[in-house]
């Protein structure tokens, strides 16, 4: 039987954004653009789908006058990245010797 | 292939880039070597002033370069309760240390410890104590937080303390301060920043804000 893929958290940049997200609480926008060398466009079109499907909570507040965006992954999220990484564990162990 | 990512290599990975890669640790570090070498230069202020200067200057270029250079390039990050429980181990350890060194130095004021004991240890005892518990320290620190030059740090620390102590004897004051010490901490300062400008270079100041 074909082990089934996340096809949201298959793309390159969206598994970069939730792996970096996986392995902490929560981090700024900045944060997470400098550890993802992701542009600012490309992260927040990414950020967006993900919130969209309940991975990631998007939290706007304010420090001092300054405007903060806050990411992290949600439970569901959370879950969903082990999903994704036991089924392409499986799908590589299926796959034949060199 | 991108997906097969060590979740655990990518978290130390992420923890050293906000911890030592803007070299603001070493900078801190070189500072209080530096005060250690030329804290005769601060004589005049008197006690207790004199020793809190170069301390002062350390904590003022850390938080000041966090605050100002690092935080406006890489933004903020809260770790994992795994990590904050590392922190948090690093914290005990240091007590422990620190308890057990304050015991020792109870026990020779209050006599616990035999005359003999003491008299073999000679002038070296204090500086040879103080030298092993920072070092001891600095080896914590590094074994669990895996910053690694801690060990380097730790060692070099541990050796000048009582180092100072044998130059002392032969050369005049301050000469061995300021052999023992500025040296190694002009070594880690210009590391430091050296550290620092490859940092700004690889994370420079966002253009536009989120």
């Amino acid at each position: 039987m074909a082990v089934e893929i996340d096809r949201l958290i298959h793309e390159p940049a969206r598994f970069r954004l939730m792996a970096q997200l996986y392995i902490i609480e929560s981090a700024d926008f900045l944060f997470v653009m400098s550890q993802t060398d992701l542009s600012f466009g490309n992260l927040s079109s990414h950020m967006t789908k993900l919130e969209k499907a309940g991975y990631i909570s998007v939290k706007k507040e304010f420090v001092g006058r300054k405007p903060r965006t806050m990411l992290s992954l949600t439970e569901a999220g959370r879950k969903a990245f082990d999903q994704y990484r036991e089924a392409m564990r499986e799908t590589l162990e299926t796959l034949p010797e060199k | 292939m991108e997906q097969n990512v060590d979740l655990k290599k990518l978290e130390k990975k992420t923890f050293l880039a906000t911890a030592t890669e803007d070299g603001l640790i070493d900078l801190e570090i070189g500072i209080l070597i530096f005060g250690m070498g030329l804290g005769w230069f601060t004589n005049f202020l008197g006690s207790p002033w004199r020793s809190l200067v170069f301390p002062g200057l350390a904590l003022i270029a850390f938080f000041a370069g966090r605050h100002f250079i690092t935080t406006p390039r890489i933004g903020v990050v809260k770790f994992s309760r795994e990590r904050q429980r590392k922190r948090a181990k690093i914290g005990l350890v240091i007590a422990a240390i620190v308890a057990v060194q304050a015991l020792l130095i109870v026990g020779i004021v209050l006599g616990w410890i035999p005359p003999e004991f003491k008299e073999l240890l000679g002038r070296l005892a204090l500086p040879l104590g103080i030298g092993a518990m920072v070092a001891l320290i600095m080896a914590a620190i590094a074994y669990v937080l895996g910053y690694r030059r801690f060990y380097i740090y730790g060692a070099l620390i541990g050796i000048q303390i009582p180092l100072v102590e044998v130059l002392d004897k032969i050369l005049e004051a301050p000469a061995a301060d300021v052999i023992t010490f500025t040296v190694p901490a002009t070594v880690i300062i210009a590391y430091s920043l050296i550290r620092l400008s490859k940092f700004m270079k690889k994370y420079p100041l966002p253009e536009k804000e989120a």
